[in-house]
């Protein structure tokens, strides 16, 4: 199996199954143009969100493979429990997910928020998203 | 002794959470529900901004489409106080309640709200003692603002029938037989799909839309309903429950739930025998031969939520989502407390559920010179040339109507 080798904000190597890694479109885009040889670095995502994003894609490929025994209601248990994130953590994983060009990781977050912002008042919403801010500073 | 310090007011702008890109903003917001969306113009002005962008009212359309989320059916669950109108939306898919200040102009005693092709039309309908009705439509974006009124005068019976996409007005005279039976609202193209509203001789009845046929409640002592097929024009009768008897004189309402036809029964708490609120649904196809099934009655304790000891054709609403009934209070004096009670087909059960939210909301009526087309010069001849329709249409995606196109 080819590895491919990523590295975070922080500089943490990630080393993980090519056919993974191909999941992010934009992954898959550098791939074509540098190759695997060397590490493809990710300024924008650090270590934390990349080895969740890595969780994520993983559990979804095990899923889809044939032969593999989980249910929609795990499935959907672990996305609901995987988006059971503080408000700053949800949003860099917004970010992260639409920088790497993870379409259901991004439709899955984008979601949540919404679902988040849409039973609240207009000033909870406000302080959600600065308190988000001032929690990122 | 220490002076308070002056509230500093800071301006806050959706920018200062600043690595969020305005295409994610987008996203976020295109997920909201319609209700949702209107709320989170006053966030703050990116956010106003992104929602008032062209394209975006067409965008949650397209992705309301591809979702399969558009909303259906709804309830206007409380009307104000007379001369300060406003009325409670719930949009039951959602959960999402509103408080809408209605504008001056449109006043009404009685009030219905559909949504077609993301407008929101709230119906202000007229009685007045000599068989006159009239009917006033307000049609609302609530994403792009727009506000357009429109006037229906009618003296007889008035059918209004939404699709996804249309909103048709239909008069409907079942004394005069099929022939004199014609449209004085219409124009758009599209699928049956409910009708809001029927009113026959100063009485208010409630009418649907299913397969092909649009149903009325024409004449409780008869126990019948009318049928009308709207193809062919032709009106035929439908016997009620023969368990019924005299106990619906007023809580009798249609709805079109999955394609079939339920008939929703509440009669007052004084006659003590049994289910005061019951549900059947028409099987074994079209009029004459069709027979009800006894579908579900509501338990007791939901029964005083809903009605509070009375029956009146106002005070209670009722809407169908998918496999799920809805049933609420409309009193004009409980403003917070209403019930809204949900009954699910597949398993004929009844539970309660507590709109999300309360909140008022104030529309900027920004109605520009009032529009009031004149209806009483159209006939037939009119008219423009009527679609062919046939029952498998329903649902199915339509062009969107040059009306509604104008509008956005």
């Amino acid at each position: 199996m080819v590895k491919v080798t990523l590295k975070s904000a922080e500089g943490d190597v990630f080393e993980v199954d090519e056919e993974l890694a191909l999941e992010s479109l934009m992954v898959k885009n550098m791939i074509e143009d540098v190759g695997l040889d060397s590490a493809i670095s990710l300024p924008n995502v650090s270590s934390t969100i990349l080895a969740k994003v890595i969780e994520y894609i993983k559990f979804h490929m095990d899923a889809q493979k044939d032969g593999s025994k989980k249910t929609s209601e795990e499935i959907k248990a672990f996305d609901d429990d995987f988006v059971n994130v503080g408000i700053p953590t949800l949003f860099e994983m917004v970010l992260a997910s639409n920088y790497l060009n993870v379409k259901s990781l991004l439709s899955l977050t984008c979601n949540t928020v919404a679902n988040m912002i849409k039973t609240k008042p207009p000033a909870e919403v406000k302080e959600m998203f600065t308190s988000a801010k001032q929690a990122k500073a | 002794m220490r002076l308070e310090e002056p509230r500093r007011r800071r301006r806050w702008s959706g920018e200062d959470w600043a690595v969020l890109p305005s295409e994610l903003l987008d996203l976020i917001l295109l997920r909201l529900p319609l209700l949702a969306i209107v709320r989170a113009r006053s966030v703050c002005k990116s956010w106003n901004d992104a929602i008032q962008s062209p394209g975006f009212a067409h965008r949650k359309a397209l992705l309301d489409h591809e979702l399969g989320c558009v909303p259906k059916g709804w309830l206007v669950t409380l009307i104000g106080r007379y001369k300060k109108k406003w009325v409670w939306l719930y949009d039951p898919r959602s959960g999402l309640r509103h408080q809408i200040t209605l504008p001056a102009s449109l006043k009404g005693t009685f009030y219905e709200a559909v949504v077609v092709g993301g407008f929101i039309f709230i119906e202000a309908g007229c009685v007045n003692c000599d068989d006159n009705f009239s009917s006033r439509y307000l049609a609302w974006n609530p994403i792009t603002g727009f506000v357009k009124e429109l006037f229906v005068p009618q003296a007889g019976c008035l059918a209004v029938v939404s699709t996804n996409r249309s909103l048709k007005v239909y008069s409907l005279k079942p004394s005069g037989g099929g022939e004199e039976s014609k449209k004085i609202l219409s124009g758009l193209a599209g699928s049956w799909h409910r009708v809001a509203f029927l009113t026959y001789r100063n009485q208010f009845f409630f009418g649907t839309y299913s397969n092909g046929l649009v149903y009325s409640t024409k004449a409780f002592r008869d126990r019948t309903l009318t049928a009308q097929d709207m193809i062919t024009f032709k009106i035929s009768g439908v016997e009620l429950p023969p368990q019924l008897e005299r106990k619906c004189r007023w809580g009798l309402k249609l709805l079109n739930s999955e394609g079939s036809l339920l008939l929703l029964v509440a009669c007052t708490p004084l006659r003590r025998d049994g289910n005061r609120m019951q549900v059947w649904r028409l099987i074994d196809g079209a009029p004459p031969g069709a027979r009800w099934e006894f579908i579900s009655a509501m338990p007791e304790e939901f029964y005083e939520l809903v009605f509070r000891g009375k029956v009146t054709q106002h005070n209670w609403r009722c809407a169908a989502v998918d496999h799920l009934v809805y049933v609420s209070s409309s009193h004009r004096r409980v403003e917070q407390q209403e019930g809204v009670v949900v009954l699910d087909l597949r398993t004929s059960r009844w539970s309660k559920v507590e709109p999300v939210h309360h909140e008022r909301q104030h529309c900027p009526w920004s109605a520009p010179a009032a529009f009031y087309p004149s209806f009483a010069s159209l006939d037939d001849s009119a008219m423009p040339p009527q679609p062919k329709f046939s029952p498998e249409d329903v649902g199915t995606s339509q062009p969107r109507p040059a009306f509604l196109r104008s509008m956005v």
